[in-house]
């Protein structure tokens, strides 16, 4: 094995993982905020897939023109799933609250499947297509251009939740509700703010995925999967696992396709699940 | 003893004059997991007053505050703020008022720095000049928050945690400040600055009701006491009287 080929692996293992952690970080953060595992996750990443893929076949706007949009879309589609599904299940037990985002992944899989047909789309010549070669290295622009959005939105993220007054109090809200409360935070906006948020994630991870991967209605589940183990390794809750979980999953696959077998990947990545949840359960930065 | 029976009447609360009243507490119940943990509480505090409540463990002080806070719903009873009816404004909604709950075992947001969690109990007040002015205030106040106020709030002392908690409360300025168990978990030599810093409070025009297992040192600062026994209140009068009291004597204070 020669270093060039192990640089390429390393800059795949890089690229995916950080694909992967923009898909984590809004799971996450909703379930930070309100313990909540929100199983449709993978459903809004799809529906930010399929607006960019009308973005482009009607208006022709290009998917990365189109992220803005996107996340405005995705954000109120979080919204209103909180105010219309999840608001009525705050106080019900896990199993329902369970069944209710289940229940929300078959609906949407089901109305994408109704509304725009099982096929598999494609966006062609998007703005970001081809592949860039760095001395041996090669890899594809819209995976780079998709690994630098996943930088960007996550670090806007940990912007946002550290540094502005609003952030603070959706952080407040996730450490303790009703002390929340008793510093004048309505604990209902920041939950809805929480969706929306982490709705806009997924719909931008799904924007920026679309330049490079087939849309249809079950697309969800190929990243979902991935994003769980992502979510468990980072520790529940935290953005800045999330991130650094995203990249540690991205290389231990591509690494381990690559040493073991291209097929094991996916046995590899669920076998570290297995790892992180008997030797350290609470994840790299999870609360205790 | 105190003991009143489970069948005596509502008693009609003692008029108060409209205005005068920062808090008006009329014959409030409430109860945890049905079972009722307050069931006839009446309290008035007057504008600038500092009022306990005093009485055993599991007795519903905590609850009273808590229900006043908007933590807990009410069963019966109303709760009146600056003569409104607040018995049904959410909690988030009567910081906004002027209502603040500095509550038990202090829930700071311990891995949030000090200053976080002072910007987070000013986060009802818009104006940036005043959350900065209430801020000074407390650094002026408690210099060691100053200097460990980019320390994570988890780290700091059992006193300096309740200091952190008390000036959290004081930033959104408010009217009406409520302590439970101030001087909780806080070193004994540190207790005097806390009850030295409820009577600071005081003098900044804010009327306080506390809740303290110190007794005794709860109605030396007290202008006026309640006691609460099995959720009723069974017995008021000046912090003096009841200190000079012997049923609250030999049942509080071991005298």
């Amino acid at each position: 094995m020669t270093a060039d080929i192990l640089i390429q692996v390393l800059v795949s293992g890089l690229l995916i993982g950080l694909i992967y952690a923009l898909v984590a970080v809004g799971l996450t953060l909703i379930f930070g905020v309100m313990d909540i595992v929100n199983f449709a996750h993978g459903e809004f990443l799809m529906l930010g897939m399929y607006a960019s893929f009308w973005a482009f076949a009607i208006f022709a706007i290009d998917p990365i023109v189109a992220l803005p949009l996107t996340a405005l879309l995705l954000f109120a589609v979080g919204v209103i799933v909180y105010q219309t599904v999840i608001r009525r299940i705050l106080k019900a037990p896990m199993l329902s609250q369970i069944f209710a985002t289940f229940g929300l992944m078959i609906l949407l899989r089901g109305l994408a499947q109704f509304f725009w047909k099982p096929d598999h789309r494609l966006i062609p010549h998007s703005l970001v297509s081809g592949n860039i070669a760095l001395g041996s290295v090669q890899f594809g622009l819209p995976q780079f251009v998709a690994a630098l959005g996943a930088v960007g939105v996550t670090g806007a993220l940990w912007m946002f939740l550290h540094r502005t007054r609003l952030g603070t109090a959706l952080e407040a809200t996730a450490i303790d509700r009703e002390a929340a409360t008793l510093m004048g935070i309505d604990g209902q906006k920041m939950f809805a703010l929480a969706w929306g948020i982490g709705a806009a994630c997924a719909g931008l991870a799904g924007g920026l995925i679309a330049t490079f991967f087939p849309i249809f209605p079950e697309v969800g589940s190929n990243f979902i999967l991935i994003a769980f183990v992502v979510v468990v390794l980072g520790g529940f809750g935290s953005v800045t696992g999330a991130f650094l979980a995203g990249i540690i999953v991205g290389l231990i696959e591509v690494l381990g396709g690559f040493l073991i077998g291209p097929e094991y990947k996916t046995a590899i990545v669920l076998s570290l699940l297995l790892i992180v949840l008997l030797v350290r359960p609470r994840g790299l930065l999870g609360k205790a | 003893m105190l003991q009143p029976t489970l069948s005596e009447p509502v008693r009609p609360v003692a008029a108060v004059p409209q205005g005068e009243a920062m808090l008006q507490v009329r014959n409030i119940q409430s109860s945890y997991r049905r079972v009722p943990a307050i069931r006839d509480i009446s309290l008035t505090l007057n504008k600038g007053e500092i009022v306990a409540l005093v009485g055993g463990n599991g007795n519903g002080k905590s609850t009273t505050l808590r229900a006043v806070a908007g933590l807990n719903a009410l069963d019966g009873g109303s709760i009146l703020l600056k003569g409104q009816d607040i018995s049904s404004v959410p909690a988030h909604e009567r910081v906004k008022r002027g209502l603040v709950l500095v509550p038990e075992g202090r829930r700071l947001f311990p891995r949030l720095t000090v200053e976080q969690n002072l910007m987070l109990g000013g986060f009802t007040t818009s104006d940036a000049a005043k959350r900065e002015q209430t801020l000074q205030f407390a650094y002026d106040t408690f210099t060691v928050l100053g200097e460990r106020r980019r320390q994570q709030a988890g780290t700091l002392s059992g006193g300096e945690q309740q200091m952190l908690a008390m000036c959290r409360g004081l930033m959104s300025q408010p009217d009406l400040l409520m302590l439970d168990e101030p001087s909780w978990g806080v070193a004994p030599k540190l207790v005097t600055r806390i009850f030295e810093t409820i009577q600071l409070i005081r003098r900044r025009g804010i009327t306080v009701l506390l809740v303290e297992q110190n007794v005794h040192r709860a109605l030396e600062i007290a202008d006026r006491g309640y006691v609460i026994q099995t959720g009723r209140v069974v017995m008021e009068g000046s912090g003096q009287d009841l200190l000079g009291n012997d049923e609250v004597r030999q049942a509080y204070l071991g005298m």
